[in-house]
């Protein structure tokens, strides 16, 4: 193009659209990735009905061992949940009680044995992934008092005094999370709550027969005091993704329509280039060049900017997901991240060249009728 | 070429936050501001923390409108999830109980198919959203501890989100033991002006732990939260598009403004000022915008308004809302303003001699 302002303008609007298109094709990775990487071989198991009292859903901790003779069933794990504040009352924190079955059940959490040992081995201590030790600003060795509310323990007392025993990985598919020992939690709560768990997730030997042992284990458990709800861990993500606002099925109309935005643009950039030039390349072609070079050196023209906004675009989108969750909306910052994978830089260079040719194959078709006498007469 | 860009970007946007619109308007649907809610501290409808013992204190308030009987119009509520009784994964609805003032605060629930539930019955009816949500039909019934409860009549409610719950008597559904006490108490005001009294008396009398709020605001609490995620990544996109749109404007003013610059030069030569000029270029490309805008409206509006969706445990229709059609004419505006300035500016400031010159 001949005026570098709008040159420069060009490339502008097409890096502005490829943030958007490379956050897009990220996201929509990301929530593939979240229930590809979910198990099919684990399953989730709570009380189907709620309950009326104020710890909300518990189930008896002795189906752990009616669980744990089901047929197919490897592993079972049961948890306990948390709930209280950190300091302040906006700083809420949950710790996850879990028992030794987790260590099979969840093993895909980041933890070394000897952290798990060390968790078992320690009634108040508590492993506390990245994401939330920021968020608290807690580090290995400080000791966590977590306020929960009135009645939640058995002393009456209204803090829980833990240790953290170390700061370790997030879970690289849900994120943070604060584990603590089932038994220390459950002994100090009131005698009427112990031996309750929020739920149980339990292994399964093969993943192919996971809907059936769910199947089975709610079947077992119908005519039971606590009647379960089970299901696979890769159905819930599912579930949970296309429950709330679908943001994973927009991602492809929103890139869509920013690329075809951006479409019409570089293609009437192209094709006034094209019109303004068009006695040049009269001459070119007067000079011998043929018209497969000159079509050449237009889709070159739309092609430059168009790579160069879908690079720097796709750079800018990475920065975006690097932004760290204190400089994002509160809501948008618990969104999974965007993965800007190598995938999704190919799809997006290959985007740019389509875009490239569409915007040039027009003013090609032009060049490939030029009338060289009518062009050099100004005609 | 601008026409199509700003059309992208409205339409996009609009498509977005017609689902906040949408929920926003399943929640006011039959908005009275005379409707009152009464929570728990806990802020939500669902559960069951406020003591069934505290309901009688709740209706004693002042500012509470009499029904045709002399009661006061208010009702106590239970919310509760049921899970479904086949796969998990189709899910279920919640599932609201309400009491005998329950009809007469919502005076625009009809029964479109089957009956109404008697009270004291373990009866449901289901709201036409949840029906085609989750395949449930009359006759079909749903499991709780206590047995399985049919589902006898199918109801509308003028869009509400209510249309995406099964209702029963609430009294018969504490009955069951899933929980103790109720989760909201829904009621009208004499007047709009009466909540500030309504809610004084709830708030400083210290048998209560409860929360008043006016429907509407509870409405819009309630959705603002549930959709917060999503408003902000819609403002994510629609920012950066009109970004993407902007440098577009600019470049299209710049290219507008330069092959126009010999009648720029004519119009200045016979008297017109510069700032006309400004004027025009700018005029051009706002009424360039805002039709963009308008196509982009009309895309979003003949795609997206009235489709079905579920979302957030709510079945409801997304809404080009006139509030949307607005916000889209602002933008447009906006950008085309932004946008044009710059070079509008940069074709008044021409020397007459230099612009008549130009080819």
């Amino acid at each position: 193009m001949r005026k570098p302002v709008e040159a420069i303008l060009i490339w502008l609007a097409v890096t502005a659209s490829f943030t958007l298109f490379g956050l897009m094709l990220g996201l929509h990775a990301a929530y593939d990735r979240l229930i590809e990487s979910s198990r099919m071989d684990r399953l989730d198991v709570n009380a189907r009905f709620p309950s009326a009292s104020p710890d909300g859903i518990l189930m008896p901790i002795a189906l752990r061992n009616q669980l744990a003779r089901i047929e197919g069933v490897s592993a079972v794990g049961a948890y306990y949940w948390l709930w209280g504040y950190y300091q302040d009352p906006h700083m809420r924190a949950r710790i996850i009680a879990v028992d030794e079955g987790m260590r099979t059940a969840w093993s895909e959490l980041p933890l070394t044995p000897a952290q798990w040992n060390q968790l078992f081995a320690t009634p108040a201590g508590v492993l506390v992934s990245r994401k939330p030790a920021l968020r608290l600003g807690l580090r290995e060795g400080d000791t966590f008092p977590l306020i929960t509310p009135p009645g939640t323990r058995a002393d009456g007392a209204p803090a829980w005094e833990f240790h953290v025993l170390a700061v370790v990985p997030d879970d690289p598919r849900t994120g943070a999370y604060i584990l603590g020992n089932f038994s220390y939690v459950d002994s100090s709560r009131p005698l009427a709550t112990q031996g309750h768990a929020s739920g149980f997730r339990v292994a399964v030997r093969d993943a192919a027969q996971a809907n059936d042992i769910s199947v089975r284990i709610d079947r077992w458990f119908a005519n039971s005091s606590t009647p379960t709800i089970t299901i696979p861990d890769k159905a819930n993500t599912e579930n949970s993704v296309n429950s709330s606002v679908s943001v994973s099925s927009r991602t492809w109309p929103v890139a869509g329509a920013g690329i075809f935005m951006i479409l019409l643009l570089t293609a009437n950039g192209i094709a006034q280039s094209v019109r303004e030039r068009t006695r040049e390349f009269a001459v070119l072609e007067a000079l011998g060049y043929r018209h497969v070079t000159l079509m050449a050196l237009v889709f070159v023209e739309a092609a430059i900017p168009c790579l160069a906004g879908a690079i720097v675009g796709t750079g800018l989108a990475a920065a975006l997901t690097r932004l760290p969750t204190q400089y994002l909306p509160p809501d948008l910052a618990s969104m999974p991240k965007p993965t800007l994978s190598l995938m999704v830089l190919a799809a997006t260079l290959c985007c740019a060249l389509l875009l490239a040719l569409a915007s040039a194959v027009i003013p090609m078709r032009r060049l490939r009728h030029l009338s060289v006498t009518d062009a050099l007469a100004g005609r | 070429m601008l026409i199509g860009s700003v059309a992208c970007v409205i339409g996009v946007l609009l498509s977005m936050l017609s689902v906040t619109a949408g929920l926003l308007r399943a929640y006011r649907a039959g908005e009275d501001p005379k409707m009152a809610i009464v929570l728990s501290p806990s802020n939500i409808d669902y559960g069951g923390n406020i003591p069934a013992n505290v309901i009688g204190t709740i209706l004693d308030a002042p500012g509470i409108a009499k029904g045709s009987d002399g009661h006061p119009l208010g009702d106590a509520e239970v919310v509760l999830w049921v899970p479904p009784s086949q796969a998990y994964v189709i899910g279920s609805p919640n599932l609201r109980g309400i009491g005998a003032a329950g009809l007469a605060l919502r005076p625009k629930l009809q029964i479109i198919k089957g009956r109404m539930f008697r009270p004291g019955l373990a009866e449901l009816i289901v709201g036409i959203g949840a029906a085609r949500r989750f395949r449930l039909r009359v006759g079909d019934t749903v499991a709780l501890p206590t047995g399985t409860w049919p589902i006898v009549g199918a109801f509308s409610d003028d869009r509400s989100v209510m249309e995406s719950e099964l209702v029963g008597d609430a009294d018969t559904l504490r009955a069951v033991g899933l929980v103790s006490g109720f989760s909201s108490v829904l009621l009208k005001l004499t007047r709009p002006e009466a909540f500030g009294a309504f809610e004084h008396a709830l708030t400083t009398n210290p048998t209560l732990n409860v929360i008043a709020e006016r429907q509407s605001e509870y409405a819009l609490r309630t959705v603002n939260r549930a959709a917060a995620f999503y408003t902000e990544l819609t403002y994510l996109v629609g920012v950066i598009m009109a970004l993407g749109a902007l440098f577009g404007v600019v470049k299209l003013t710049y290219a507008a403004a330069s092959v126009r610059t010999r009648e720029i030069g004519i119009l200045r030569a016979i008297g017109y000022q510069p700032y006309a000029v400004t004027v025009s270029l700018l005029l051009e490309t706002v009424v360039l915008s805002l039709t963009g805008a308008l196509l982009g409206t009309c895309l979003a509006w003949l795609l997206f308004n009235g489709k079905h969706v579920a979302a957030l445990q709510s079945v409801f229709d997304l809404s080009i809302s006139p509030q949307l059609f607005a916000l889209g004419l602002v933008w447009a505006l906006a950008l085309a303003v932004l946008g044009a300035l710059p070079p509008a500016l940069r074709a008044a400031r021409l020397a007459v001699a230099d612009a008549l010159r130009a080819i």
